[in-house]
């Protein structure tokens, strides 16, 4: 339900930006995109001082005498000031990783903040282009879903199983990455709690089966491979270099998300491992 | 033996990983390169006795580096082989370890997964920062690079 009422903000918002009102001032149209656009790298993956330095920088190449923002996990907060001393301070509530790390909406948002920096766009202009390349999304749909299957088996492998386990590993990932596209209502923690749970019952079943056609099945090393695609690893790396870097309370956040989400998937698999685990062996 | 299959997997691992990360497929090759690097310096200088925090120290600023230069060659931000490639060091079997033992009460496994987690990751980001402040220092001092002039250090 929360969900959804943001997704109605984040559109007005888009709108606000793109459609030409010569009410508003300049100080304000200005910051609107530089949000959308810091906005939108935080969706995709940016890291805080990216995302900072971003709206900074637009801002000045729209002509701001002073700038100040502030942004963590879930918020955006800045205030631009023109030359004429008109003024403009905006929040944005960002809501987290709804879409996923993209790397190529990355780059192209990266390749617009250029753009606008260097020719002098009018911020509608700049504001559109923003919407354009985040509502088309080129990305082949069944890329990431092959990307699970790969990651998944050979992880499997990496953590020392042997080939059934890894193929085992690569199908339960794949299931587990379609099962992830959560419905709205549902909180990140809760689904991926129901995520590794039912992995876990998957990898039981495909263990049992293995071990029945004689080929040795490691329930374990079938798991943490498919866990590798929902353990926040690289959030948890990436929120101590946050720490190093000076945004301490963004690295904060992300430290009690990620462990909190590890204790999620574990509860998940260890109530398959209760349930289904004490049933088969 | 043991280490040729890590490497392999790793390798196909930073491989699906850039596709579930929707990365470009013009900088797959680069990513997966920078997999391969961390992961072989990680299990090269493991294999000669130093301990966690050490080798993926090495390991992170070593393929950090390597990325920030695909980054300014390629021109696209550092993060895009930056991300993929740190995933053969995640700790994230540790971390899982870590959580899953504390809920079954094993608390010494515990301590033990905990400490690797923890060290893993320090090593991480320690790593990535030592590389971006030799990067920004090389292109302070060496390249000069002016309009990068006002940007901070790391």
């Amino acid at each position: 339900m929360e969900n959804k009422e943001l997704f109605e903000r984040i559109k007005s918002a888009e709108s606000l930006a793109t459609t030409e009102n010569n009410s508003r001032s300049y100080a304000d149209r200005v910051l609107s995109v530089a949000l959308m656009l810091g906005e939108s790298l935080l969706h995709c993956g940016g890291e805080i001082n990216r995302v900072e330095n971003t709206i900074e920088r637009i801002c000045r190449a729209y002509g701001a005498k002073h700038v100040e923002v502030f942004t963590i996990t879930s918020v955006i907060i800045a205030e631009v000031r023109m030359e004429d001393n008109s003024y403009s301070s905006q929040i944005r509530r960002v809501l987290q990783s709804e879409m996923g790390t993209d790397l190529n909406l990355l780059e192209k948002l990266n390749a617009i903040s250029r753009r606008i920096c260097t020719e002098s766009i009018e911020p509608e202009r700049a504001a559109k282009l923003i919407k354009k390349a985040r509502e088309k999304n080129s990305y082949p749909a069944l890329l990431p879903l092959l990307g699970a299957f790969i990651a998944a088996g050979s992880f499997a492998v990496f953590f020392g199983g042997n080939l059934f386990d890894g193929l085992a590993a690569a199908i339960v990932g794949m299931l587990i990455t379609l099962i992830d596209a959560r419905p709205s209502f549902m909180n990140k923690m809760a689904s991926t709690a129901i995520c590794s749970f039912i992995g876990g019952c998957l990898a039981y079943f495909i263990s049992y089966l293995g071990s029945h056609l004689g080929l040795s099945g490691n329930v374990d090393m079938v798991m943490i491979g498919a866990i590798m695609l929902l353990i926040p690893g690289v959030s948890f790396g990436y929120a101590l270099r946050d720490l190093m870097f000076g945004d301490t309370l963004s690295g904060a956040l992300k430290i009690i998300q990620a462990i909190l989400l590890a204790a999620m998937i574990a509860l998940g698999y260890s109530l398959a491992i209760i349930l289904i685990g004490g049933a088969m062996i | 033996m043991k280490e040729v299959i890590m490497l392999i997997s790793a390798t196909l691992g930073t491989l699906g990983f850039t596709l579930i990360y929707k990365t470009n497929p013009k900088h797959i090759p680069f990513a997966t390169l920078g997999g391969i690097l961390s992961c072989g310096v990680y299990l090269f200088f493991n294999a000669t006795g130093l301990n966690v925090f050490v080798s993926n120290f090495i390991a992170m600023s070593v393929s950090a580096m390597v990325c920030e230069i695909f980054a300014r060659i390629l021109k696209a931000p550092a993060v895009i082989f930056l991300l993929p490639s740190v995933i053969p060091l995640v700790p994230g079997g540790s971390l899982y370890y870590t959580m899953s033992n504390l809920i079954f009460g094993n608390y010494e496994a515990v301590v033990f997964y905990g400490k690797t987690t923890l060290l893993t990751g320090l090593g991480i980001a320690a790593g990535m920062i030592t590389a971006s402040v030799i990067m920004a220092i090389i292109s302070h001092y060496f390249l000069r690079d002016r309009k990068n002039k006002n940007k901070t250090i790391a």
